[in-house]
């Protein structure tokens, strides 16, 4: 007599992750055989052929191809990709394989800029005014149309990558030189084409939403306190509950829904950035995929503290049945940001910063000697810092102390 | 085993830190405990917390930042009695090691076996990364190691971990309850795949 099989995930993780032990953690939590696929070598593919997949996420078509072959084999009940390329090619994989997924065109458009503010503008989605225009083949008539402030953002760069503040055409003209030489260093085949729209005043937020048959569920609603004016725009603190209205908060969620379902999205994550000013809810970026670098450890949802990669890794098996409320607590997390180029050499008081009263862990994800530049040039972070607390007024000054606590050594 | 020299020096109204002649524990990175029940397998953790009036402790290698309720005793009173309390737990927990505990499973085995298994299957594995996996102890068939090399910060170090090297130990040691990693991975200064993507 043989048991029920187990389920096997297959996850699509990047080497560059910031999130490979909180999704091997969920998914060890979920009690199912995992296969990670990773677009390098792992050092035990040959001795872990199960567990271990290699595959080239950029081309999204041999991904599925390749497991179809390895399904055959062992067989795979859900697949799932954490960043944006990853998520591309999930969706490919799925399509291949029959498993409930987003169908590949609504992930490819939610990856590329352009494409995004198409379909948004294109459903009365209200997004920012966009032209497209190409770094090695600048037209300056219609550069001379531009209104400013504007903002210059490459098609498919992520985390405030590239992105910079334009207040007449002399900053223009400089911001172009400055991605050229951004677009050069990301990726010989990172797309050259890049974004001129309009800047949106007002407040910033972050919505972390799952997708069940189209409609969507907010997880969570982040505050940003810290001002995204320009000229580069570095993500610091999020905070959550946000403190925005009901009727803001909901006016943000219908928003998102609209783009969701403009995207052709229906299932997953998806990572929403929205602003608000006297004229409403603006959508500023949307991504299939989970919120980024390790703020997702920030979230913590029903009586047993389920994690984000835990819920999402569950919904993609097929068992959320229902999706669980965020703690009670207030939360928050600091991206600690790259405020000079340099090496990178330590982080001084840490313990002091961790005994903040609140301060639940600090997170140093760089590693010494690293040679790191601010924004626009890269978007590292140095670290998170994460807080808990009654409200978010009281996290977000336990984050500010604790990062007042910490000396940053760059050489 | 003698009892460690704990200097006391407050930081300011709510934090003190306290410095032994060795470390409190065997992960390399700092550590915090706010309840009891996070604490039950780290003997120094386990004493701070019990004493009344902290409400946190951040352990990293030889230092403690402890950290007091506001409405509690002063330092004045604390202070002594938290240099008690991790210094009978750190020479209580050497004395259980030196006279030894009934294991449930014999840990002792299962060191010998992975060692051998680390020595001549995973790191000529991990070599081909730049990496070196030690076997620091094996407590209650949960192996402890930590990583170095090309492993030490990897942003797929988790992942051998869970997907190569415990899938290995469990084929090969069926009794093994799982590893540990005590590895300060923020200082690992050449990680074969460094974390940069969002």
């Amino acid at each position: 007599m043989t048991g029920k099989p187990r389920s096997r995930l297959l996850l699509l993780l990047p080497t560059t992750t910031y999130r490979a032990g909180a999704f091997v953690a969920a998914a060890n939590a979920l009690d199912i055989d995992l296969t990670v696929a990773s677009e390098e070598d792992s050092a035990f593919s040959t001795q872990e052929p199960d567990a271990l997949l290699t595959l080239d996420f950029a081309k999204p078509a041999e991904c599925a191809a390749h497991v179809a072959e390895f399904h055959g084999r062992n067989p795979i009940r859900a697949v799932f990709g954490v960043d944006d390329l990853t998520a591309i090619a999930a969706a490919h994989v799925a399509q291949a394989l029959a498993l409930d997924h987003n169908p590949p065109a609504a992930v490819e458009a939610a990856g590329d800029k352009f494409r995004q503010r198409q379909l948004l503008a294109g459903a009365g989605v209200p997004v920012p005014g966009f032209e497209r225009h190409h770094a090695d083949r600048v037209d300056a008539e219609r550069l001379k149309n531009v209104p400013f402030p504007a903002i210059v953002k490459p098609i498919n760069l992520s985390a405030s990558r590239g992105v910079m503040r334009v207040n007449d055409a002399a900053s223009l003209a400089e911001a172009i030189t400055r991605l050229r030489s951004i677009l050069e260093q990301a990726s010989p085949t990172t797309e050259r084409a890049f974004l001129i729209e309009d800047y949106i005043p007002g407040q910033e937020y972050a919505l972390e939403g799952i997708l069940e048959d189209g409609r969507l569920t907010s997880l969570a609603l982040f505050d940003k306190p810290d001002p995204l004016e320009g000229p580069t725009f570095a993500e610091t603190i999020y905070l959550t509950p946000s403190r925005a209205s009901d009727t803001i908060q909901t006016a943000l969620h219908h928003t998102a829904q609209a783009a969701c379902a403009a995207l052709g999205l229906m299932r997953g994550p998806v990572h929403v950035e929205l602003r608000h000013n006297t004229e409403g809810p603006w959508l500023v970026e949307l991504a299939a995929r989970p919120i980024g670098g390790r703020c997702g450890e920030v979230l913590r949802f029903g009586s047993e503290n389920k994690s984000l990669e835990t819920i999402l890794l569950a919904q993609a098996l097929g068992r959320l049945h229902t999706i669980p409320v965020r703690e009670p607590l207030a939360s928050g997390v600091m991206m600690i940001p790259v405020t000079e180029a340099g090496t990178f050499q330590t982080i001084d008081g840490l313990e002091t910063a961790l005994a903040t009263p609140g301060v639940t862990d600090i997170a140093v994800t760089i590693h010494r000697g690293a040679r790191v530049r601010p924004l626009p040039e890269e978007s590292r972070y140095l670290g998170f810092i994460f807080a808990r607390g009654p409200n978010p007024a009281s996290v977000e000054s336990t984050i500010r102390a604790a990062f007042a606590a910490l000396d940053i050594v760059i050489e | 085993m003698t009892t460690p020299v704990l200097s006391a020096e407050p930081i300011d109204e709510l934090r003190c830190t306290f410095v032994a002649d060795r470390p409190f524990l065997m992960e390399e990175g700092p550590r915090k405990f706010t309840r009891p029940e996070e604490a039950t397998e780290i003997p120094p953790a386990e004493a701070v917390l019990a004493v009344d009036g902290v409400c946190e402790a951040v352990f990293s290698g030889d230092r403690v930042v402890v950290v007091r309720d506001a409405a509690g005793p002063s330092w004045d009173d604390l202070i002594p009695r938290v240099q008690y309390a991790l210094g009978a737990a750190v020479t209580s927990a050497a004395a259980a090691i030196d006279t030894g505990r009934a294991p449930a499973v014999d840990d002792d085995a299962i060191y010998d076996e992975v060692s051998h298994i680390f020595q001549s299957e995973i790191n000529p594995i991990v070599a081909q990364h730049g990496g070196a996996i030690d076997l620091i102890d094996v407590q209650d068939a949960t192996v402890v190691v930590r990583m170095s090399g090309g492993c030490q910060g990897c942003g797929m170090a988790n992942v051998t971990l869970r997907q190569g090297i415990e899938a290995a130990l469990k084929k090969a040691i069926p009794a093994l309850a799982g590893i540990r990693d005590v590895t300060d991975h923020s200082s690992g200064a050449d990680p074969y795949f460094a974390s940069t993507s969002k």
